[in-house]
């Protein structure tokens, strides 16, 4: 009598699994005990300073909290950028918890889920070793990235932590907050894309590209508006007939020829980004034409005001003559680290995607930090964000690099942080940033 | 390893010893309140000049029933003396006072006990400030564009094209004298009445 298939099958698994689990749970285990020491380390760190925002008051989220229980009562879905809003409705319909403790879980979440992402990434830097020391390194690189800020120290007697500075971790903004992690694996997702032999030609990752960046956009629009600039810049950059010279008229109708062939990277890349071009017209609509526009009674709209919205911000804490020396200073002190990271080791990493790609983005950052300004609610400096979420991602690129160009193949990874200067160097600089982002950590409700 | 261990076991006490207690405390268990004034609104004047003893007040109305539960008004230091502040139905009649602190930028001071008011209903929050300096700007809130959508207190019925802004000469008292453009730098703490967000 022969056996069911099913039963067949089922005796296999059960076979299986015992031989399989052994060889499995050496490596899973140590993988599996780490994710519950980072996920209980960084609730612990982040709790802190999410936990006093709350208890104070502190005006911005609590007028996010505020729209949040405002869109459960009407249903109109204002702000535009309504995920945060949405996640917190849902969990204070879904746990007994009041509005403000649905805030704090909705925030906590996301930055602990962006210490996962950040962990797993340098870890795969560190090559997944699991020894001892690896797992530290990990986990206190990842966690020093999550808290890293500008090296403020200077401006700390004024009160002022991060105003006038561009500050990787901003938690002030809760849905900068819930941006972080998906800001993150869009450009991971868009760095694969760049990265295989066909760009953009994964149809897998286009629909995983099109469905994050979708959802940072729904989260924060600050990330696709400095993303989707750069990526079209480098994509433009990487087409070959625009790398070749026309000698002659007839080589210049045969490079035009081979124009469609070499946009189709690029077009493919665009239709993954549909959906965003329609989430980012809703939420132009939404902030600029109905609600706010309404409640303005005047024009509303974006600005361009070459530093209006940053020489303002100095202005609260710095005297009105060296406003200009201020923000200098305080651009270079919140890119130190970044920036070392470039001059030590561009030979080696001018072709990396994710050099290009975070770079550029940082760059269109900038410009709209300080050349942008929205009407007539310019003092919010909602064109600052974008400079602020760019150099998170700068900063956890740079920090990947500078593992692969110092720690790889080291066995000692301790020795390795201080194997040449410029190594040594960098290192140094990321600790300064983090005992910046410690201090505004500490005083979380000040400016 | 040792280290790693260390550490989690510290995180797990700052969890059970700090965070646990904190979110559970009533703090965080309050239902929302609303304010007239966009949060983090600061007025665009660096300083006042002193005179006489004045009581400033805004109108206002909130879309649905709650309590008034304070009083917020913007101050620059060095004013003399302490400002009080009043709550007034349309017809004058006294429904709360509440005295400031010291300090500066946005003082919040709690009405003696919370005010309970019908939708609609129109109101009036006020300040006396014995040294006659006060905060004013050159348009309304909502004409200087603050979005106040969030809030179902509203610092004017919209569409509403009456007064919001008085002023009481020589003394304390309920504020009849039309302000004209100046907006001052008054608002209100509501809670709203049955909220979901109570829990």
């Amino acid at each position: 009598m022969r056996d069911d298939p099913n039963v067949q099958g089922a005796r296999r698994r059960t076979e299986f699994l015992p031989t399989l689990l052994p060889t499995l749970l050496p490596t899973l285990l140590p993988t599996l005990l780490q994710t519950a020491v980072v996920v209980t380390l960084s609730t612990a760190l982040f709790a802190e300073p999410l936990l006093r925002l709350v208890e104070f008051r502190e005006p911005n989220g609590y007028l996010h909290v505020g729209f949040a229980s405002r869109i459960a009562k009407t249903h109109v879905l204002y702000p535009g950028h309504f995920l945060y809003h949405v996640l917190t409705i849902a969990v204070h319909r879904l746990l007994p918890v009041s509005w403000l403790q649905a805030h704090f879980l909705v925030v906590l979440a996301a930055r602990v889920w962006s210490a996962l992402i950040v962990w797993r990434l340098v870890r795969q830097s560190l090559q997944d070793r699991n020894t001892a020391n690896d797992a530290l390194l990990a986990i206190l690189v990842s966690l020093g990235l999550l808290s890293a800020s500008a090296i403020s120290f200077a401006t700390w007697g004024r009160g002022n932590y991060y105003l006038g500075y561009i500050a990787p971790n901003l938690t002030v903004s809760q849905t900068l907050v819930v941006l972080q992690p998906l800001a993150l694996l869009t450009f991971l997702s868009v760095v694969r894309g760049l990265s295989g032999p066909a760009p953009g030609q994964s149809r897998g990752n286009l629909l995983l590209m099109a469905l994050l960046a979708s959802a940072s956009t729904l989260a924060k629009p600050s990330y696709v508006m400095v993303l989707l600039p750069a990526l079209a810049i480098l994509l433009l950059a990487r087409m070959p007939s625009l790398r070749v010279v026309p000698r002659s008229r007839g080589h210049l109708l045969s490079i035009l020829r081979r124009w469609p062939g070499d946009l189709k990277p690029a077009l493919s890349f665009g239709l993954a980004f549909v959906p965003v071009l329609a989430a980012i017209g809703w939420i132009y609509l939404s902030t600029y034409l109905t609600v706010q526009g309404l409640d303005a009674g005047q024009s509303s709209g974006i600005r361009i005001a070459p530093f209006l919205v940053m020489t303002f911000l100095q202005r609260v804490f710095g005297p009105d003559s060296h406003v200009a020396a201020w923000l200098f200073g305080k651009f270079l002190l919140s890119i130190v680290f970044p920036a070392s990271v470039a001059v030590a080791y561009f030979s080696r990493i001018r072709q990396d995607p994710r050099f290009q790609l975070a770079w550029l983005q940082f760059a269109f950052g900038l410009l709209y930090m300080y050349l942008f300004a929205e009407a007539p609610l310019f003092a919010a400096g909602n064109f600052t964000w974008s400079a602020h979420i760019a150099l998170f991602i700068l900063f956890v690129v740079s920090a990947l690099i500078l593992i692969e160009q110092t720690l790889a193949g080291v066995e000692s990874r301790w020795r390795g942080l201080v194997s040449t200067r410029g190594a040594a160097f960098c290192f140094a600089v990321l600790t300064l940033h983090v005992l910046g982002g410690i201090g505004m950590y500490l005083h979380p409700w000040v400016n | 390893m040792q280290t790693l261990v260390l550490l989690t076991g510290a995180a797990i006490a700052v969890l059970i010893g700090s965070v646990v207690p904190r979110f559970e405390s009533p703090q965080l268990s309050l239902p929302l309140q609303q304010t007239l004034v966009y949060p983090g609104s600061t007025p665009l004047i660096s300083s006042i000049e002193p005179g006489a003893p004045v009581e400033l007040g805004v109108v206002f109305r909130p879309t649905a029933a709650g309590s008034v539960i304070g009083i917020r008004a913007y101050r620059f230091g060095g004013e003399a003396g302490p400002l009080v502040g009043h709550l007034w139905s349309a017809d004058g009649t006294l429904l709360g006072v509440a005295r400031f602190p010291g300090g500066f930028g946005w003082q919040e001071a709690q009405l003696s006990a919370p005010v309970q008011v019908a939708a609609d209903s129109l109101l009036m929050a006020s300040y006396f400030s014995p040294s006659g300096g006060n905060i004013a700007t050159g348009a309304s809130f909502r004409k200087a564009g603050v979005p106040i959508w969030f809030s179902s207190v509203f610092q004017i019925p919209p569409a509403s094209k009456q007064p919001l802004n008085f002023y009481h000469d020589g003394g304390t008292g309920f504020p009849t004298s039309d302000a004209g453009d100046r907006t001052f730098w008054i608002d209100v703490v509501f809670v709203e009445a049955s909220p979901s967000d109570a829990r």
